[in-house]
């Protein structure tokens, strides 16, 4: 799956209320429940909190790319949220509004590098970021993406 | 000296009362025997040669090699004491009884063990002591054939396969000191001295061409002769004492008729470059030899076949010289000229080595006006040969005691001897700019990732590489996410040959070593395995650490 198709397939939820970075990435991870590519939507959720323990991937500019390599995702998979208001996350507690999460079938090491350099070529561009803060629609915060 | 005075003191025992006043060799002593003892004497030095083999057999080699070859190319430049003295006994019973076989091996080995024991004395390293072994070679063939030049080359361009100074040099030294040696002793003649021969015109040149071609079309035919020789006698499972015997008898057998075919054949070279008779009998006596010597080399007697390789070249080049003479006598061909120049080109074809064959018959004739024809023919039977059969007289031993070496390294090293502990592993957390990082200051392009003392993945430079120029992503990415958990590593009770097998599957340079319950304990390099299959490991293996520390 390339970035494009990735970023169009992906549930986008906007301005939702969130309180902490575990509800945050929980919601996040809620969007996919259902999806075909994912074999336990409670099991990947799990995976992407372990991973949130060990080092949050903060991008900055109140962006965070919450992400696991897991076997309980059949093909890479991404739901997006933005938060109504910032959310503290990690030990120092960054304030974050945008949350990219995505999942990487295990042995995929090479699309798992691939789909975080993408993301953090795109968000690294500060009028990007600042329209899909603005942006009220899914579609069209999607489009920002491509 | 002290075994080919052994030697001929054995052979006057052998002969008893045959040898009365002076004989020139082993064909005069046979011819003067009754014709029971014709019989009777190789097949029982035979006998004592294969009785000597099956007592010594409770002298393993174990880990030392017996062969100077093997303890040069694949060894560690340790030969076996026991074993080896046991070969060299049972090749003074085969020699001093007349068996079709050469004296040089016995000589070199001899020779090669007296260096490898100093080197072992001396404490050499590893390299020094193969280098000793291939010096002692060098010594032997030099004072077993009184040809410094040669017994250089030999080692280099048959053993070695490289002429580069570095090891040269040393074998001149060895070479040229124990031919000092062995002349102050016989004197400098030249073992096969031979009547001057001049080249009369350039045409000449042509039949030397001719020769050298012939030479390297029948050369593959005597190798293969002499291996069918080693095949008949494994037909039938038959006790080494009684196929040395059979090979003994054999040879006496046909001394019954034709006595010339006693001994490593030196007399009948001898012979051939000053009188050698009508060409039917020279015919008679070739085949005849080449039986004798099937027979000797294929019993598995302990032996060279340089000395009756010589001889088989002089004869056919002496046959080659007959019928040019025959078809052009205009030219004033001269058959012996060729019997001189077909053993050079003969040499250079079955050995592959046309450099030492050209030094060597230089040097064994001291006849330089037949240097030129040598060369020509040497280089055109060496090329003609290869293009037909690619093995030479010594590549079958030297592949045979290769694989062996190298099989029974792979089959008994555990991959836990070779391995060293790996200082440069990464946490599974270590943030993406961290393992960049760790990548510059590492030779490797896996990194081992471990946590809890457990082996968890690798990370491959290859995968990361294409994206080192990103800085966002140091932050994004840890060592867990771009690792790759599937990637083959080793245990340590693992063989070489398994750890060979894993390697062959992976492009790794470097492969991670587990114990159970995948508990990381170092890693073993590609570069490992073969420095050590080499000869020359980096480091001490855990077991000769344990070794010395119990020392």
């Amino acid at each position: 799956m390339t970035f494009p198709q990735l970023c169009t397939a992906a549930p986008v939820a906007l301005d939702i209320p969130t309180a902490t970075e575990n509800d945050a990435i929980t919601a996040t991870a809620g969007l996919l429940t259902g999806w075909l590519g994912i074999v336990d939507t409670a099991g990947f959720r799990s995976a992407v909190l372990e991973r949130q323990q060990i080092n949050p991937p903060l991008l900055g500019n109140g962006i965070a790319l919450p992400h696991a390599r897991t076997a309980l995702v059949r093909e890479i998979v991404m739901a997006i949220l933005r938060t109504r208001d910032p959310v503290p996350f990690g030990p120092q507690g960054l304030p974050v509004r945008l949350i990219f999460l995505y999942g990487i079938p295990l042995h995929h090491v090479s699309e798992h590098l691939a789909t975080t350099a993408a993301l953090a070529r795109k968000l690294r561009d500060a009028g990007r970021v600042q329209a899909l803060l603005e942006t009220t629609d899914a579609d069209s915060f999607r489009q920002l993406l491509l | 000296m002290g075994f080919r005075e052994a030697t001929e003191w054995l052979h006057h025992v052998f002969a008893g009362p045959a040898i009365s006043g002076h004989v020139e060799g082993y064909v005069d002593t046979f011819r003067a025997m009754p014709l029971w003892q014709r019989v009777a004497v190789p097949a029982l030095g035979g006998l004592l040669a294969g009785l000597t083999l099956t007592l010594g057999s409770r002298f393993k080699a174990k880990e030392n090699s017996t062969d100077y070859m093997e303890a040069v190319v694949v060894g560690d430049g340790n030969l076996a004491v026991k074993v080896s003295l046991v070969k060299s006994v049972s090749a003074w019973f085969s020699s001093a009884s007349g068996a079709s076989i050469g004296r040089e091996g016995p000589l070199v080995t001899l020779a090669s063990l007296g260096a490898s024991v100093a080197g072992r004395i001396l404490g050499f390293t590893l390299a020094r002591k193969r280098q000793m072994v291939a010096c002692g070679a060098a010594a032997g063939i030099a004072s077993a054939y009184n040809a410094p030049i040669a017994g250089a080359f030999f080692v280099a361009e048959i053993v070695l396969g490289s002429l580069a100074m570095e090891a040269f040099g040393p074998l001149v030294v060895s070479s040229v000191t124990a031919t000092l040696a062995t002349r102050a002793h016989y004197g400098s003649a030249a073992i096969y001295e031979a009547p001057v021969f001049t080249l009369h015109s350039n045409l000449e040149l042509i039949p030397y061409l001719a020769l050298g071609l012939a030479c390297g079309l029948t050369a593959p035919a005597y190798l293969k002769l002499l291996r069918s020789g080693e095949k008949v006698f494994t037909l039938v499972p038959l006790p080494v004492w009684l196929r040395l015997m059979l090979g003994g008898l054999a040879v006496g057998l046909l001394a019954l008729f034709h006595p010339e075919v006693a001994g490593n054949g030196r007399v009948l070279v001898f012979t051939l470059l000053h009188d050698p008779g009508p060409w039917e009998a020279v015919t008679v006596i070739l085949i005849c030899k080449l039986l004798a010597t099937t027979a000797t080399f294929g019993s598995g007697a302990v032996g060279g076949v340089f000395t009756p390789t010589l001889f088989t070249g002089a004869a056919f080049g002496y046959l080659f010289g007959t019928a040019a003479a025959a078809l052009v006598p205009a030219w004033g061909l001269e058959p012996r000229a060729f019997g001189l120049v077909g053993m050079g080109a003969f040499l250079a074809a079955a050995t592959g080595a046309p450099v030492m064959a050209i030094i060597m018959l230089f040097e064994l004739t001291l006849n330089y006006q037949i240097l030129m024809p040598v060369m020509l023919a040497g280089v055109v039977g060496y090329y003609t040969c290869r293009s037909l059969d690619p093995r030479s007289l010594y590549s079958d031993a030297l592949n045979r005691k290769g694989a062996a070496a190298v099989a029974w390294h792979l089959s008994t090293l555990k991959v836990g001897d070779l391995m060293s502990p790996d200082t440069a592993v990464l946490p599974p957390g270590t943030v993406f700019g961290d393992v960049a990082r760790a990548f510059l200051q590492s030779r490797h392009t896996f990194l081992n990732v471990v946590s809890e003392g457990r082996f968890r993945g690798v990370v491959s430079l290859h995968d990361i590489k294409p994206y080192l120029d990103q800085p966002d992503l140091e932050s994004l990415l840890i060592a867990r996410d771009v690792m790759r958990e599937d990637f083959p590593s080793l245990r340590a009770d693992q063989t070489m040959y398994e750890a060979l097998d894993v390697f062959g599957r992976t492009e790794a340079d470097c492969l991670s070593v587990t114990g159970p319950g995948d508990v990381f304990l170092g890693s073993v390099t590609r570069t490992d395995v073969l420095l050590f299959l080499a000869g020359k490991p980096k480091k001490e293996t855990a077991q000769s650490r344990m070794t010395k520390s119990a020392v």
